[in-house]
């Protein structure tokens, strides 16, 4: 019996070692052309315009190209387009040249007619909602052609470097059309970087580099780009020790000292438009009194939320947009954590200790659940009792949106149009605005940043918003939040997008 | 026995309509909107309206479950919410490689644990018995999600011998997955084969074999194992059902491409249809190896076979 016991240590002892010690990478990747990129989900559509998320993004615009992008400096720039402007004061009508040599992978000249037709098809498609504001698209010639817009929008451009108006080979989807199928259940075809090659469902999606690409200040470094599927979170980042991966997307904030102690290995951590905080209802009590609100601002220590929800890879935040993000622009903001002053504006709207305030914050995201543990424990400090609630995606979003929650803790992405976050969160009618918070000086404000013509105006009326929505103190903001890639070290030409459309076109060691 | 095999067959018919009856409310009557979840949190409200009338989730839950099923008789499945492709397709695409995975992982089990459980049964109470007793504790006790995440440190990250997940590099792909995924049953199959055994063979017929001299091997071989083999066939019939649809953990690890992932995200992005046809591909596999196991139950015992009619 000892004798096996002897034996059954010693197999400890050596199991122990093995994974005591610690991964080592040091091939030489120089011959490297295919560069493994691990995700944490699989892609959910191949047609551009019938998905809004970012995993699908990631390979879709790198097959397709869109009118305009944005530059390193944060600009918008011709991507299929020479130029772009505005042909009248109104600004209802953008002229358009396309560059030369554009051409699908199927050989075709991408020409004006794949503009118009892109658009009209869009109007019937999941992600219509882009291109509201365009009227019609009116071709002159092969490579001219108008948008005409209904009235000013100033998110246009941004909207148009969305990768759901990525412009499609009209005659590829017009047969497509014909023969019954979707862009899914074929070979998407498009003027993008990179040719698709597959997508095995659940396990990974591969692209190739189109040697015809017409810009080759963006053509891909590398031969071949496959996405793996790894939806957890710990199997990334061994995924990425043990060589399997040559990078990694959102690795996880846990893993982030793990993969900065390993000399192989590299972090690129940025500060993403993405925010998190926490919204009332402020149409009803005991939300609907600021102090309340106020009160609540003053009592959280959002520096401990950070270091608890994200491991400290975020920043506490005190306005209602990302630094980030465009369409931020800096506030007068003093709700510094105070738990004396929680309770004294607490004290003005009633709350004492014989009559403490209560209410349910709902959660649904697992680093939110730790962040409101946190946030539980600074309320209770000022004599809030509250209960956390945690609650599936789709239930609390719903139950959010119908007034039936007192207070959630959940977040929002901006894109690169500000008229997503400002007409979408703040405004009135906004299909987000969970705080069903309603201000018509707000929204007017709103109203006029959308279709003015005079950026400084609008640069204006949108720093009067996010004041205005401080001083009412409609959430509280927790932090921003960081996008991290995790790579190796030879590996160059690594880009992060604040906004989460990183560019992969760049890689290669 | 044709004939009890075809009445089998077609009692499946009600047990489909009955599961996608039960999975169609229940996912109908959770909480949220796909159309919502699908179009992320900075869709537009008219986007959502205009996605849920193309999914058809204005209609009345009946009306839309009863279109459902006019379709499944039709064979189409319907089409995922999300991807807008056809739900038997993706499921097909998948589950070959659940059932791969569940096979080997299966095969695993049973190569390992009909040969200890004879062992341990023969010699009870040695140290032999025991150390296989704990190990199989020890098995029971290991939540799948660490035996695998520890097999990726030592095999992939360390001795870097295995890939650390995927299904890209052939049969080295399946190697820690299967193990991690047999393991439990494993623990189970040797503990029932163990009990059914000790129970044999102190049986009177045994104890006549032994007396006239019958070769110990053959005793267990011919005369005991195949009398203990009924319970034996039932728990790996049982169990190769549960690992056919609970390989969840194991398939999330290991990011093996199979229908349990595709299962957990369905669900959460609440589309129906692609839970539907994960949950009828479930059952009709279920109900088939519950069928072979009775089967086989007649090949073992002839007096159950007299039985089926």
């Amino acid at each position: 019996m000892k004798k096996i016991l002897s034996l059954l240590l010693a197999v400890a002892l050596f199991a122990g070692m093995l994974t005591g010690c610690g991964g080592n990478s040091s091939t030489d990747h120089s011959d490297k052309t295919e560069i493994k990129i691990a995700i944490s989900k699989d892609i959910t559509n191949l047609d551009p315009q019938n998905h809004n998320n970012f995993v699908s993004a990631y390979v879709t615009r790198h097959v397709y190209s869109n009118l305009i992008t944005l530059d390193e400096n944060g600009e918008f720039v011709g991507d299929l387009l020479a130029s772009f402007e505005y042909t009248d004061d109104t600004k209802t009508a953008l002229k358009c040249v396309l560059k030369d040599g554009i051409k699908f992978h199927n050989g075709e000249a991408l020409t004006s007619e794949d503009v118009k037709f892109s658009f009209e098809r869009l109007k019937t498609q999941m992600v219509s909602h882009l291109i509201k504001a365009v009227d019609s698209v009116e071709v002159i010639d092969e490579k001219n052609f108008i948008i005409h817009l209904s009235a000013p929008n100033n998110d246009l451009f941004g909207c148009l470097y969305h990768p759901g108006t990525a412009i499609l080979c009209k005659s590829h989807v017009e047969a497509l059309d014909a023969a019954g199928k979707s862009i899914n259940e074929d070979t998407p075809i498009g003027s993008g970087p990179y040719k698709f090659v597959e997508w095995k469902s659940g396990s990974s999606i591969t692209i190739e580099k189109n040697p015809d690409y017409f810009d080759t200040a963006r053509a891909a470094q590398n031969e071949k780009l496959t996405f793996l599927v790894k939806p957890e979170t710990s199997a990334r980042t061994i995924a990425l020790e043990s060589g399997d991966v040559d990078m990694v997307i959102d690795l996880s904030t846990a893993d982030v000292a793990k993969i900065e102690e390993n000399a192989d290995y590299e972090i690129n951590s940025t500060t993403s438009t993405r925010i998190e905080f926490i919204t009332f209802n402020t149409q009803k009590a005991p939300f609907d009194n600021p102090l309340v609100r106020q009160a609540l601002n003053y009592a959280i220590n959002k520096e401990d939320v950070v270091t608890v929800a994200v491991d400290d890879q975020g920043a506490p935040l005190n306005n209602y947009i990302s630094p980030s993000a465009i369409g931020y622009y800096e506030i007068d903001s003093d709700y510094e954590y105070n738990p004396e002053k929680a309770k004294e504006l607490l004290a003005q709207a009633g709350y004492t200790e014989s009559n403490p305030l209560k209410f349910d914050l709902a959660v649904c995201d697992e680093s939110n659940k730790k962040g409101a543990t946190v946030v539980q424990a600074n309320l209770n400090d000022v004599g809030v009792q509250m209960e956390v609630k945690s609650m599936d995606s789709g239930a609390l979003y719903e139950d959010a949106q119908n007034g039936r929650l007192d207070a959630c803790y959940i977040g929002w992405g901006s894109l690169a149009d500000p008229g997503t976050t400002y007409d979408g969160i703040y405004y009135s009618t906004g299909a987000s605005n969970y705080a069903h918070y309603s201000n018509p000086t707000v929204d007017a404000l709103i109203d006029d940043a959308r279709s003015n013509t005079d950026p400084d105006a609008v640069a204006k009326d949108h720093q009067k918003v996010l004041q205005t929505l401080n001083d009412d103190a409609m959430w509280v903001p927790l932090y921003t939040k960081q996008y991290i890639i995790g790579y190796h070290k030879d590996l160059k030409g690594v880009h992060n997008s604040a906004i989460g459309l990183h560019n992969f076109y760049g890689l290669h060691y | 026995m044709y004939k009890y095999i075809i009445k089998r067959l077609l009692m499946m018919i009600p047990v489909i309509i009955g599961v996608s009856f039960l999975v169609y409310f229940i996912m109908a009557l959770t909480p949220g909107d796909p159309a919502r979840t699908i179009l992320g949190e900075t869709a537009p409200q008219e986007s959502i309206d205009a996605l849920r009338e193309q999914l058809g989730l204005n209609d009345p839950i009946p009306i839309r479950y009863i279109n459902y099923v006019k379709d499944l008789l039709h064979g189409d499945m319907g089409n995922s919410y999300k991807t807008g492709r056809p739900v038997f397709n993706e499921v097909m695409e998948l589950y070959p490689a659940t059932l791969k995975l569940a096979f080997w992982g299966m095969l695993f089990s049973v190569l390992l644990s009909i040969p200890i459980g004879i062992i341990s049964a023969t010699k009870q109470y040695s140290i032999m018995d025991n150390v296989s007793m704990v190990f199989a504790l020890i098995a029971t006790a290991t939540p799948n999600f660490w035996l695998g995440l520890m097999l990726i440190i030592v095999f992939a990250l360390n001795l870097r011998i295995l890939p650390s997940g995927g299904n890209t590099n052939g049969w080295l792909s399946l190697i820690l997955p299967v193990i991690t995924l047999g393991t439990s049953s494993l623990a189970n199959i040797t503990r029932t084969t163990r009990s059914s055994m000790l129970e044999v063979i102190r049986q009177d017929y045994i104890r006549t074999a032994k007396a006239k001299g019958v070769n110990k091997k053959k005793v267990i071989t011919v005369h005991a194992l195949k009398n203990a083999l009924i319970p034996v066939v039932t728990v790996i019939g049982l169990q190769f059902g549960a690992l056919l649809g609970g390989a969840v953990l194991t398939e999330t690890v290991f990011s093996w491409p199979g229908m349990g992932s595709y299962l957990i995200n369905s669900i959460k992005s609440q589309d129906t249809p692609a839970v539907l046809g994960c949950v009828i591909v479930f059952s009709v596999s279920f109900s088939l190896v519950n069928l072979i196991v009775d089967i086989l139950y007649a090949y073992i015992d002839p007096r159950i076979k007299s039985k089926y009619k």
